[in-house]
């Protein structure tokens, strides 16, 4: 059942692009939490549209859709997104503003609108999803060059 | 000879600890050490060969009050910090943990006992006098102030005794006649997060007005108290409306930043604040500082040397009062409480104009100094130390015996990855992972280890943090703190909450599998650590008294399996189990490790000092894989490890030690993890 | 494509041999090959052309507004005193700077003066970036006591008592209100100064310098690595192994990126403050003053309240970690621009070097933390070939109709009027 899900959301997803933009327009990238409880999709949006990566110093949003693995799957209740600088110490310097919207049971989609990176280098993306009795992280990289 | 020598070989291999620096000892920037000017004002005396000197308060009359944690209050002459008196019973009780003290008008004293939860009036003669406002109930009273309420409706001034209840993280109002007058909870320190700070410490700087440190979170609060009636039947109000000029702070080392800020002291405009970490004391302007200016301070990282007159070493509290009868004169008197040195230092506070030459001494650039705190957890082959002063997590690879891994965690905050007040720590998963017990955010935060490096890596947020659990949704009790954490094979994570007290255990997914509500042996008593054994027995450790009461884990329930007590001198602070049934206990201010055998039989590891297999203020212990004992040697500043049957092996840290100055070769060089791979866009 | 041109470089660099300007180099014999990794970093830098829009000042581009900018630049009748101009720390003849470790006006001030050069492409201003636009800047010197001493009252009476400045606000910005005038008035006028003053200052941009001139050569050649495949001109041998090193172990690029050799951002170097002087929250203190001043880019003032930089101005955070970072100044026309560091901590470029080689008398944001700086120990042929790099970068000035003094010549002196 997961998988068929999975499936529809992607063809949902692919078909809507495919409408929007040329077909070498970046795909979803996938990635599960760091305890497997949840799988989250994600792409980057800037101006409005979708990247392979963002502009060094350019506002841009961050778009996700968040699945359960559980079982009984676990509704994400509160998403927090934000970026650190692993090699450098600090994150960035604005804070993003959060949206959550619940689908049916074990899923949600978010969007992190107003990220931005304003140095070059490695960016640490942290996704941490409640879901009402622990938060648990997704994470992955973007290297700006 | 060659046992030295061989001992000395391994202490190199621990401290060459893999890449060595080819920086040459010139070059070495020596960590600064301020000159008597430099920090609060001329040195006058210190008075050393306290205990664990934790609270003071000065007299007009010439008298220096000092608090020890042990369970004294010690009365000094202003003059020259000689003693005049040592009390330690309240009529027909005995101090156990006084916390707090300050002055009343009168001259005479207040004294908050946190263990005993009440709060004594002494003379000045540190004769005991009576119960002070027997009918408040306290929860755990530690920082205690008198000062003015300012306008009351009379028009006088009325004097008012506010104090710190951590056991409900809030500030309790009362009047001079003992009357509780209100409650501040700590939705008064509201952050800009909209985390709630709490508060560590008060004083009253000026008519009304109530500083408030948080020590969590590096912030000062003032409170603006109104008059007396409005204190008695409403909220203070703050002093100004908008949330951003209410508090200040932030965790740093530069001027309005504090790392860990404890004890305050008002005078006139100005606000002393001890800023622990940081070591060193700090003066602002707080009408000023409220709005981003005059944010000054004194002192600097003042760690080395630990003798050092003038040089201030993990201050906790302050006491500032002018016009004070010291000798044939009156003047100016500033004393400055240090735990760790076991001693207070007087000075000759500044005047209130700032001095011409006033400049700030900032640390030189000499990489991670770890100075090793009450935590230490050993899952593998890996032992996991931690150093409170910059919320760091160093991973020592026991078989290699060195480094591998040094995190920052981050300072005060509320997102997931940012921890601070780590009160307890397990490794798991043969030391890939870590779960920390975070205090301040009243929460347990799960970490991961990147892969085993082949080298040292500095990784902030321990590569990955995997997920957290409010303590609020353990269920455990409102403002519950979890002081141990343990595991084994049987039972999976044990945790020790001493609220309650009571035992929770866990599973992987920080769900609560059993809770076992135990009882305290005496009231005073707290919970203060768990440990292990290897067969589903369980140590839970009590001080003051200081007992290990056993409870084993069979049939699918909780049974008490015997209770040892330790001698009543032991000052307990930690506990680990050991391989042949024997249980280690930390005597902190005895500075040992006590051995209790399963025959009954105790013996003490140890004695007070600098050299290998001394200690100062030891924080915590483990057991090693082969059933070596790791010792966190806090006020040392290393980590030692001895045989299972007590024999020293070696010393270990990341910096300089007590023992000695690393030379160049032995200091660590970190080097970072290195960036991702060159191919850009996402990788994970 | 990139393989190939590379096999083709090693190929004509056997045939070149001895002839080749590389090989008679004899302290460093070696040809300089940058990494692919240099290459993208290289292809960044390079002339950063037209200055970009500034939506927040409808009149950035008005050419009236740059020459009344230009008098309101050159006026010292705006300071207190009467002494003091904006162009008296940012000299024309001295890369619009002042040449001194720290500035001084009415009286000395605790920062360097930075050159006001190309400041057009930049996203905020002054060392900690307490303003966000180019127009809200000349408020902060206007009003410091130390710099110009003056006040809003004090500049808008000048402007309106001034025929010459009056007029061409007027031509301008419309009809000068009539006192008294509201605070809402005043902080328009102040703004509209600020705006003319931005609109003359987006004029003071540098041309193209040697290395930008061989930048464009080396992209018309394909970007090759081997540097030798495009004829060096001015942009020597030397200077070239010092964009290598730039580019690679001193690890300068990692703050010194782009168009402007800056990344714009604020980072703590460990720069420890002169002795007679109390150590600045840059970064940290000047977020919460940005966003609480009425002339940022989304306040009441600006053109575009909602334009790309509002947003982002609103969405800032204060973190402790900001505390002591400073922006990251552009290198260009760096030789001109000496002393270094917010408080001219540095008199030349080689102390710099030798700085960021030794981190000698660094300080740390925190003891017990580890620092993303780290010595680099440079050699003294790097340190040779940086400085040569870096004296690449020096570009063509404004043209000199936008570098004089307009009081000069005209009928009305500032020394003498009003």
């Amino acid at each position: 059942m997961k998988l068929i899900l999975c499936v529809i959301v992607l063809l949902v997803a692919h078909a809507s692009h495919d409408a929007a933009s040329p077909r070498d327009e970046p795909r979803w990238n996938e990635v599960a939490s760091n305890d497997g409880s949840w799988i989250v999709r994600w792409r980057l949006l800037v101006e409005g549209k979708p990247a392979e990566l963002p502009l060094a110093r350019k506002r841009f949003t961050i778009e996700l859709q968040i699945e359960s693995t559980g079982d009984p799957q676990e509704t994400p209740t509160a998403v927090l997104v934000d970026a650190q600088m692993p090699e450098h110490l600090h994150g960035m310097n604005v804070a993003p503003i959060i949206a959550l919207t619940t689908g049916a049971v074990g899923s949600a989609l978010a969007t992190a609108e107003g990220m931005l990176f304003h140095m070059s280098g490695r960016w640490e993306v942290d996704v941490d999803i409640d879901d009402g009795t622990t938060v648990e992280r997704a994470q992955w990289n973007i290297t700006l060059p | 000879m060659r046992e030295y020598r061989t001992r000395l070989a391994r202490v190199m291999v621990v401290a060459l600890l893999c890449a060595l620096s080819s920086t040459p000892l010139a070059q070495q920037v020596p960590v600064a050490v301020p000159s008597s000017s430099e920090l609060a004002g001329p040195f006058l005396w210190q008075s050393a060969g306290l205990h664990e000197p934790v609270a003071v308060a000065i007299t007009q009359e010439g008298l220096v009050a000092v608090a020890d944690g042990c369970g004294e209050i010690v009365g000094l002459c202003a003059t020259d910090g000689s003693r005049l008196w040592k009390t330690s019973t309240a009529g027909t009780e005995t101090l156990v943990k006084p916390a707090g003290i300050a002055a009343l008008a009168d001259g005479s004293l207040l004294v908050a006992d946190a263990r005993r939860r009440c709060v004594d009036h002494f003379s000045s003669r540190g004769e005991w006098v009576s119960r002070f406002a027997p009918a408040v109930a306290f929860g755990q009273p530690t920082s205690i102030a008198v000062g003015s309420l300012g306008r009351a409706v009379s028009g006088a001034a009325t004097q008012c005794v506010a104090l710190v209840d951590e056991g409900c993280h809030e500030i309790i109002l009362i009047s001079a006649a003992g009357e509780e007058l209100r409650r501040i909870s700590r939705e008064s320190f509201p952050m800009k997060d909209g985390s709630r700070a709490l508060p560590s410490q008060v004083a009253f700087v000026g008519s009304g007005l109530l500083a408030v440190s948080a020590s969590e979170q590096h912030e000062i609060f003032i409170l603006d108290l109104g008059d007396a009636a409005a204190v008695a039947t409403g909220a203070p109000t703050v002093t100004a409306s908008a949330v951003s000029s209410l508090s200040w702070g932030g965790r740093g080392p530069f001027p309005g930043l504090f790392n860990h800020p404890m004890g305050l002291a008002g005078d006139g405009e100005w606000l002393w604040i001890a800023d622990q970490f940081n070591h060193r004391i700090a003066r602002q302007s707080h009408a000023a500082a409220t709005k981003g200016e005059g944010k000054l301070a004194y002192g600097q990282h003042a760690v080395f040397p630990r003798a050092g007159e003038g040089a201030v070493h993990y201050p906790v509290s302050i006491a500032v009062a002018r016009d004070v009868a010291r000798g044939a004169q009156r003047g100016a008197l500033a004393v400055v409480c240090e735990p760790f040195e076991r001693r207070v230092q007087a000075f000759e506070p500044r005047a209130t104009e700032e001095p011409a030459d006033l400049r700030l001494v900032l640390p030189k650039l000499e990489g991670v100094q770890s100075h090793f705190g009450g935590s230490a957890a050993r899952a593998g082959k890996r032992l996991f130390l931690h150093d409170p002063e910059s919320a760091t997590i160093v991973v020592f690879d026991l078989s290699r015996g060195q480094p591998i891994h040094v995190s920052t965690l981050s300072g005060a905050g509320v997102k997931p990855h940012e921890t601070g007040r780590i009160d307890a720590m397990v490794a798991l998963n043969e030391g890939r992972r870590l779960l920390i017990a975070d205090g301040a955010n009243q929460r347990l935060a799960l970490f991961e280890l990147t892969a085993p490096p082949a080298e040292v890596i500095f990784e902030p947020f321990m590569g990955k943090l995997v997920k957290t659990r409010s303590y609020a949704r353990l269920d455990l009790p409102r403002d519950a703190t979890i002081v141990s954490i343990a595991q084994s094979d049987a039972l999976g994570i044990v945790a020790l909450c001493c609220e309650g007290p009571r035992i929770v255990t866990l599973d992987r997914s920080l769900r609560i599998a059993t809770t076992l509500p135990i009882t305290a042996p005496d009231t005073t008593a707290s919970a203060v650590a768990i440990a292990c054994a290897d067969d589903a027995l369980v140590g839970v450790l009590f001080d003051k008294p200081a007992v290990i009461c056993l409870y084993r884990f069979a049939d699918n329930e909780w049974k008490p399996a015997g209770i040892i007590a330790l001698p009543a001198t032991v000052n307990a602070r930690n506990l680990a189990a050991g391989p042949a049934g024997q249980w280690w206990v930390v005597d902190a201010m005895n500075d040992s490790i006590v051995v209790c055998r399963a025959d009954g039989t105790t013996n003490t590891l140890g004695s007070s000092g600098v050299a290998d297999g001394m200690f100062w203020l030891p924080g915590a212990c483990a057991r090693g894989e082969g059933g070596e004992m790791y010792v966190v040697d806090t006020g040392n500043h290393r980590g030692q490890e001895f045989t299972a049957s007590g024999e020293w092996k070696l010393t270990f840290s990341l910096g300089r030690t007590y023992t000695r100055p690393r030379t160049a070769d032995e200091v660590l060089k970190i080097r970072k993890k290195p960036d991702a791979p060159a191919v850009k866009g996402a990788t994970q | 494509m990139e393989h190939h041109t590379s096999v083709v470089a090693s190929l004509l660099l056997l045939v070149a041999g001895c002839d080749s300007p590389v090989q008679r180099t004899p302290a460093n014999p070696s040809p300089v090959h940058l990494t692919n990794a240099q290459v993208e970093l290289v292809k960044e830098m390079g002339f950063p052309g037209v200055v970009p829009a500034d939506p927040t000042n409808r009149s950035a581009d008005n050419l009236a507004a740059a020459q009344l900018g230009q008098f309101l630049f050159f006026d010292p009748k705006l300071s207190k005193g009467g002494e003091i101009s904006c162009a008296t720390c940012h000299d024309p003849a001295r890369a619009f700077t002042d040449g001194l470790p720290l500035n001084r006006g009415i009286s000395q001030g605790v920062r360097n003066t930075l050159s006001i050069l190309d400041s057009a492409h930049q996203q905020w201003f002054n060392w900690d970036g307490q303003f966000d636009s180019l127009w809200s800047q000349p408020h902060g010197p206007m009003l410091h006591p130390r710099e110009m001493g003056s006040s809003f009252e004090h500049v808008i009476e000048r402007v309106r008592g001034e025929s010459i400045l009056r007029t061409q606000y007027e031509q301008v910005f419309g009809l000068m209100p009539s006192s008294p005038l509201s605070t809402a008035q005043s902080e328009t006028v102040v703004a509209n100064i600020g705006k003319a003053i931005a609109a003359y200052e987006r004029r003071l941009v540098t041309g193209p310098s040697l290395f930008d001139r061989w930048v464009e050569r080396w992209r018309a050649a394909g970007t090759p690595r081997a540097l030798a495949l495009v004829a060096p001109e001015e942009f020597s041998i030397e200077a070239q192994r010092g964009l290598d090193t730039f580019t690679s172990r001193a690890e300068c690029w990692q703050c010194h990126i782009g168009p402007l050799l800056s990344d714009g951002e604020f980072h703590a170097l460990g720069a420890a403050p002169r002795n007679d002087l109390i150590a600045d929250s840059a970064r940290f203190g000047a977020v919460a003053k940005l966003q609480s001043s009425a002339f940022r880019s989304s306040g009441l003032y600006s053109d575009a309240p909602e334009s790309e930089q509002a947003k982002i101005v609103e969405a800032l955070v204060a973190r402790p970690d900001q505390w002591g970072a400073f922006r990251t100044p552009s290198l260009r026309n760096v030789t001109k621009t000496a002393p270094y560091f917010h408080q001219g901590q540095f008199a030349t470029l080689e102390e710099v070097l030798h700085f960021y080689s030794t981190l000698e008398g660094a300080v740390t944001m925190d003891h017990h933390r580890e620092s993303v700086l780290r010595k680099t120990n440079l050699t003294t042929e790097e340190i040779t070939a940086l400085l040569a790099f870096l004296r690449s970068l020096d570009g063509a000035p404004p043209p000199t109709q936008w570098t004089v003094d307009p009081w000069i010549g005209s009928k009305v002196s500032p020394k003498t009027s009003n």
